[in-house]
C-alpha cells in the first residue's frame, strides 16, 4: 500500500509540475494562435517532421506546401493530435497552443480537439442524416434540447454555405449528397462545436474545379472568424487563398513567409524550384 | 427553425433556448458548453469501459488455460510415475475393466481416420477452390460458395447417423459383390468415416484455398498471361505456388479439425482398439480417442483410475490438436518453410555444394546461376534444331555485316530476319496452344466434376434426410421426447427435444455473445496489433476454437455438473457451448467491425469525442448488421454439437410438461442427442426409431440452415453504404 500510494503523490506531484510549466511558461502574443518550438515528430524510428519552428497567425489562412511525403499532412495532424492514432508515434519539442504545449502527455484531447477542428482529404459523411451529422459534435457534448439542436445545425450550415440547398433534405441520408456537399457538409460539422483553428488536409484532392472553388470562397470567408491551416497539394490555391505559406520538403521546413514573398520572390533556392515546377 | 415539429410540445418543457443568429453568439454558446461538468464523466466512462472490456477479453482468453489446466489437475492421479505415462502413451492394452490404459491404439486410430479423410478430402477442397477463385464466373461463384459452405452447417451426427445407416451398408454390399469378403467383412470400418469426415472438411479446404488464391496478387496472373499462358498455365505455375503455404496450412488446418471430430466416428465405426490389420490399413475397425472418452465416460465412478485416464486421453487430444493447428498457422504466416526440403531435391542444390561457392556469393547470385540453368534447360532447341541453327547462323552473320550494307540491303536484311523469326515462333504457337486448351480443358472438366460430386453428394444428404424425416413430422404424441417404455409403445414426439435444444443453445448464446462482443471490440480497438499482450489475448481466443468438442464436454462435465454440482442440466450445458461460441462470435464480431472503414472513427475523435463514444456512436452502429449475422452464424454452428452436450445436458426425460421444470439439476432432452440415441438403436427393439431420429435430424437442419441463411439475408438487407 505505501509503495502505491508513494507512487501516486509522485505522480500527482509531476502532474502538477507539469500544469505550472503550461501556465507558467507558454505565454504568447495575442495575435499568434499557435507557436511550433523545434517540433520534431517520430514514426517509430522514422522522422518524419525534422525540428520545425513557426508562428500561427491568428485569423489568418497559412498554407503547407511540398511534394508529396515532405510531412506536411503529418505535421498539420500534430496540431489536434489525430497522430497519436498511428502506431508507433513520438512527438519532440513544442507545440504551444491555448498556452499550452498540446503535445505533451498531460494533455486532454477530447478538450483540445473540440478546439482544434479537423477536415480530412476525403470527405467522410457519417451514413446517417444530415441532421445528425452536425448534430453529434454537440449531442457527445450533452446538449440534448432538440430546438437547441435545430439551431446549431442551422447555424453551422449557413456558415458553410449549405443550408440553402440542403434546408429541404435534412433528413436524408448524407453519403446522397454530391462530393461537393459532402466536404463542405464535414466542414459544417466541425464548425457545429465551434473550434479555434480548423485543420484542412487537402480538402479539395478529391473534388471538381467547382466545388473546389466553392470550398476555396469558403475557406476565405471562414478564416475571418478562425484561425486556418491547410495543407495542400495544388500551390495555385495556395497562392489564392492563403495569408502565409510554409514550404516544407523531407520533413524539414525550408521556407516560412507572407504568400506573396514565397511565390514571388522566395529566400531559398529550393523553394523557387519546387515553385517553377523544376520538381516535386 | 421548426424542424422538429412533432416533438414541439416536448421541448417547450426543457429549459431555455439560446437563440443563435451571430457568431458572437454561436461563440458565447459554445464557450458556455465546453467546460460543463460532463466532460469528465465522459472521461470516466471512457476509462471504465475499456477496464471492462480489457477484462471480458482477458476472460475469453483464458479459457484454454482454464481447460488445461483442469485437464491436468485431473489427470495427475495416472500421472505420478514415468512408467505409467509410457504406459499411457505407447502401451496398446486398452482394457479399462482390468486396469490396462495403454492409448497407443486410440491415437494411432484417430490418426488413421484423419489421415484418410484428408487424403480424400484434399483433391476436392483444392479443385473446387482452384474452380472457384479462378475458373468460375462471379455470378455462378455467389451461388456455389454459400453452397459449398452450407456443408459445413450440418451437424456432424446427421452425418454420422446417414453414414452409420446407409454408406456403410453400401460399402459392405460392394465389397461383398466384388468378392472382396476378407478385406471388408462389414461396413462400420474406418474408410466409411474418413469418407464421411472427407466429405465434410471439403468446405473447409475449398474456401481456404479459394482465399488463398483471391490473396495472391492480380499482377502476377498478369504478367503471366501477358507473356501468352494459358489460364490454367497461369494458375498452376504462378498462382498456386505463390499460394503454396497458405494451401498447405489450410491442409494441416483441416487436419487438426478433423482429428478432434467425435460424433461421426463413435457412430459409424464399431469400437475396437486391437488393430489387428496392420497400422495404416483403414479397412478395419478401429477406437479413435474421442469416442473412447465420449462412449465411456458415462458409466465410470468419479475419481478413479479411470476417470483420471479418460482425462489423459483428453489432455493428449487437446495437445495433438493444438500442436497441429499451431504448426498449420505458422506455415500461412511463414514462419515455418519447408523450403529447405524442397531446395534439397534438387539437383542445383548440390551441384553448387560441390562447386564450392564461396560464401560470401550469396543468395543473388546461387539464385541468378539457377534461373540461368532452369532457363537453359526449358527452351525446346532439340525438337528443331535445323531451323532454330539455320536462323541463328543467318541472323548472326547478317548482323554482323549490318553496319557495313547500304539502307537498302538493310530494310532487306530486317524483312528476311521478320520473317524467319515469325515463321519460327508460329510453329511453337501452333503446336503448343492445341496442347494448352486441351490440358486447360481437361482440368476444368476435372474439376467441375468434383464439385459435381460434391454437391450431388449434399442433395442426397438433403433428400434422405428429408424423405426419411417427413413420414413422421406429424407424430401421434407432438410433446413427449424418447423414453424407453413410451417408445416401445409406438411414440415420438420431438417438440420437447427442440425446445430444450433453443433453450440450452439460448442460454450459452445469452451470456457467450455479449462476451464475446466486448473480447472483440476490445482485441479490435484498445489494442496495438503489435503488442505482446494482444498476440497472447488473440492466441488465447484463437485456441479455443481448435480444442475438440468432446474434450470442452469433458471439462464442462468435470466442472459444471460435478464440482459446481449443477448435475445434467441446462446452466452447465449453457456454459459448456458458451466456450466452444467464444471464438467463433469473437471472430465473426472482428470481421464486422473490419468492414467501417477507419475515417469514420477519426471524424467523430476529431470532433472531440471520446475514443469508447466514437466507437459506440459510429464503428458498433454500423456494423451492427454484420454483427448480428454473426451472432446467427455462431449460434448455427452451435446447435448441432453433440459431444458436449451428451456429457453435460441431454437425457432421456419422461414429462409432461413441455418446458423443463428447473435450470439445475434436471437433465433435458435435445435434438442431437435424440438423433445419437435413436439412430443407434434397432428397428426390432423400437419400432421406426431410425425414421424418428431422422425427423429430429430434420428439425435439426432446418433451425442449424434456417439460422445461417436469416443471417445471410439480414446482412445482405440492412448493410450500411458509406459512399
Amino acid at each position: 500500500m505505501s509503495k502505491e500510494k508513494k507512487k501516486m503523490q509522485i505522480s500527482t506531484k509531476n502532474r502538477i509540475k507539469d500544469n505550472q510549466n503550461q501556465k507558467r511558461d507558454y505565454k504568447i502574443p495575442a495575435e499568434i494562435a499557435a507557436r511550433v518550438k523545434n517540433f520534431n515528430f517520430y514514426y517509430g524510428d522514422l522522422r518524419a517532421v525534422k525540428n520545425v519552428n513557426l508562428d500561427i497567425m491568428k485569423n489568418k489562412i497559412t498554407a503547407l506546401i511540398g511534394p508529396s511525403g515532405c510531412g506536411k499532412s503529418t505535421f498539420l495532424r500534430s496540431f489536434n493530435r489525430m497522430n497519436d492514432e498511428i502506431p508507433g508515434f513520438k512527438y519532440e519539442g513544442e507545440i504551444i497552443f491555448d498556452n499550452r504545449n498540446i503535445v505533451s502527455k498531460t494533455t486532454d484531447l477530447i478538450e483540445l480537439r473540440s478546439k482544434v477542428g479537423m477536415v480530412f482529404q476525403k470527405p467522410t459523411p457519417f451514413p446517417q442524416s444530415v441532421r445528425k451529422n452536425i448534430a453529434y459534435g454537440s449531442k457527445i457534448r450533452g446538449i440534448k434540447n432538440r430546438k437547441q439542436l435545430n439551431q446549431i445545425v442551422e447555424f453551422s450550415l449557413k456558415r458553410a454555405g449549405l443550408w440553402s440547398e440542403v434546408n429541404e433534405r435534412l433528413d436524408d441520408i448524407a453519403t446522397q449528397l454530391s462530393g461537393g456537399q459532402q466536404q463542405r457538409l464535414c466542414i459544417a460539422r466541425t464548425l457545429s462545436v465551434w473550434p479555434e483553428m480548423i485543420l484542412f488536409d487537402e480538402p479539395c484532392a478529391s473534388l471538381d474545379p467547382i466545388s473546389t472553388n466553392v470550398i476555396e470562397d469558403l475557406l476565405v470567408d471562414l478564416a475571418k472568424d478562425y484561425t486556418v491551416i491547410i495543407a495542400t497539394h495544388s500551390m495555385h490555391q495556395a497562392a489564392r487563398i492563403s495569408n502565409k505559406t510554409a514550404f516544407m520538403y523531407m520533413g524539414e521546413l525550408i521556407e516560412y513567409n507572407d504568400t506573396k514573398k514565397i511565390f514571388e520572390k522566395p529566400d531559398e533556392q529550393l523553394t523557387e524550384d519546387y515553385i517553377t515546377g523544376r520538381f516535386g | 427553425m421548426h424542424i422538429f415539429r412533432k416533438s414541439d410540445s416536448k421541448t417547450n418543457k426543457e429549459s431555455e433556448v439560446v437563440n443563435l443568429d451571430s457568431s458572437d453568439d454561436f461563440k458565447e454558446f459554445t464557450s458556455k458548453h465546453s467546460d460543463s461538468s460532463s466532460l469528465e464523466l465522459r472521461r470516466k466512462m471512457n476509462r471504465g469501459i475499456k477496464y471492462f472490456l480489457m477484462i471480458m477479453a482477458i476472460f475469453a482468453s483464458l479459457m484454454t488455460l482454464f481447460i488445461t489446466l483442469y485437464l491436468i489437475i485431473e489427470a495427475l492421479p495416472v500421472m505420478t510415475s514415468f512408467r505409467q505415462i509410457r504406459e499411457l502413451l505407447f502401451d496398446n492394452n486398452w482394457n479399462p475393466k482390468e486396469e490396462h490404459f495403454g492409448a497407443f491404439n486410440l491415437l494411432l486410430s484417430s490418426l488413421i481416420v484423419t489421415f484418410y479423410a484428408i487424403i480424400i478430402a484434399v483433391p476436392f477442397g483444392i479443385g473446387i477452390g482452384i474452380l472457384m477463385a479462378e475458373f468460375l464466373p462471379q455470378k455462378s461463384k455467389k451461388i456455389v460458395k454459400p453452397t459449398i459452405e452450407i456443408i459445413s452447417a450440418i451437424p456432424s451426427v446427421i452425418m454420422g447417423l446417414i453414414a452409420f445407416r446407409y454408406l456403410a451398408m453400401i460399402i459392405q454390399q460392394t465389397s461383398f459383390a466384388l468378392g472382396l469378403q476378407e478385406l471388408l467383412s462389414s461396413g462400420r470400418v474406418a474408410i466409411t468415416a474418413s469418407i464421411t469426415l472427407a466429405f465434410m472438411t471439403v468446405p473447409m479446404i475449398a474456401s481456404l484455398t479459394d482465399d488463398a488464391l483471391s490473396a495472391v496478387p492480380s499482377n502476377l496472373k498478369k504478367a503471366s498471361l501477358a507473356l501468352g499462358s494459358s489460364n490454367w498455365e497461369a494458375v498452376s505455375k504462378v498462382s498456386l505456388p505463390h499460394a503454396r503455404s497458405s494451401i498447405i496450412s489450410a491442409i494441416i488446418l483441416a487436419f487438426g479439425r478433423v482429428i478432434g471430430e467425435t460424433m461421426v466416428v463413435l457412430m459409424v465405426v464399431s469400437n475396437n482398439p486391437a488393430l489387428n490389420k496392420g497400422w495404416f490399413n483403414p479397412f478395419q475397425e478401429i477406437y479413435a480417442l474421442p469416442s473412447a472418452i465420449a462412449g465411456e465416460v458415462g458409466d465410470i465412478v468419479i475419481g478413479d483410475a479411470q476417470w483420471s485416464a479418460l482425462f489423459f486421453l483428453g489432455l493428449e487430444l487437446l495437445f495433438v490438436s493444438l500442436i497441429i493447428t499451431t504448426i498449420g498457422r505458422n506455415i500461412a504466416t511463414g514462419k515455418i518453410s519447408f523450403k529447405f526440403i524442397t531446395r534439397m531435391f534438387k539437383k542445383e542444390y548440390w551441384t553448387l555444394k560441390e562447386n564450392k561457392h564461396s560464401k560470401n556469393d550469396g543468395y543473388f547470385k546461387l539464385f541468378t546461376m539457377r534461373l540461368r540453368k532452369t532457363f537453359t534447360r526449358k527452351v525446346p532447341l532439340k525438337e528443331n534444331k535445323d531451323l532454330n541453327m539455320d536462323t541463328r547462323n543467318k541472323s548472326k552473320v547478317k548482323i554482323g555485316r549490318f553496319f557495313d550494307d547500304t539502307i537498302q540491303e538493310k530494310e532487306e536484311t530486317i524483312n528476311q530476319t521478320k520473317t524467319e523469326l515469325r515463321d519460327y515462333y508460329s510453329m511453337f504457337r501452333k503446336n503448343s496452344s492445341t496442347k494448352k486448351k486441351i490440358t486447360e480443358r481437361t482440368f476444368k472438366i476435372i474439376f467441375y466434376l468434383l464439385l459435381g460430386m460434391i454437391i450431388g453428394a449434399l442433395l442426397i444428404v438433403f433428400g434422405v434426410v428429408v424423405y426419411d424425416g417427413v413420414q413422421n413430422l406429424w407424430p401421434i404424441d407432438f410433446i413427449q421426447g424418447p423414453s424407453y417404455s413410451y417408445m416401445q409403445a409406438g411414440h415420438y414426439g420431438y417438440l420437447k427435444s427442440a425446445i430444450g435444444t433453443i433453450i440450452v443453445v439460448g442460454t450459452a448464446a445469452l451470456i457467450g455473445l455479449p462476451i464475446s462482443t466486448f473480447a472483440g471490440i476490445y482485441l479490435y480497438f484498445y489494442i496495438k496489433p503489435t503488442n505482446r499482450f494482444c498476440n497472447i489475448l488473440r492466441n488465447g481466443i484463437q485456441n479455443i476454437s481448435t480444442i475438440p468438442s468432446v474434450v470442452v464436454g469433458l471439462f464442462g462435465w468435470g466442472i459444471f455438473v460435478n464440482i459446481f454440482g449443477w448435475g445434467k442440466s441446462i446452466l452447465a450445458g449453457g456454459f459448456t457451448l458458451m466456450i466452444m461460441m467464444i471464438p467463433i462470435a469473437t471472430s465473426t464480431t472482428i470481421e464486422a467491425l473490419k468492414q467501417v472503414p477507419f475515417s469514420m472513427r477519426h471524424n467523430a475523435l476529431a470532433l472531440g469525442s471520446t475514443k469508447w463514444e466514437s466507437i459506440k456512436d459510429h464503428n458498433l452502429r454500423y456494423s451492427f448488421p454484420s454483427i448480428v449475422t454473426g451472432y446467427l452464424f455462431s449460434i448455427s454452428r452451435v446447435i448441432g454439437e453433440t459431444a458436449p452436450i451428451i456429457l453435460t445436458v441431454a437425457a432421456s426425460v419422461y414429462s409432461p410438461s413441455i418446458f423443463p421444470d428447473s435450470l439445475i439439476n434436471t437433465g433435458v432432452s435435445m435434438l442431437p442427442f435424440d438423433i445419437y440415441i435413436l439412430g443407434l438403436f434397432t428397428d426390432k427393439l423400437y419400432p421406426n426409431s431410425f425414421s424418428w431420429a431422422m425427423t429430429c435430424a430434420l428439425i435439426l437442419l432446418l433451425l442449424a440452415i434456417g439460422l445461417f441463411i436469416i443471417g445471410q439475408i439480414l446482412r445482405s438487407k440492412f448493410q450500411v453504404k458509406y459512399e
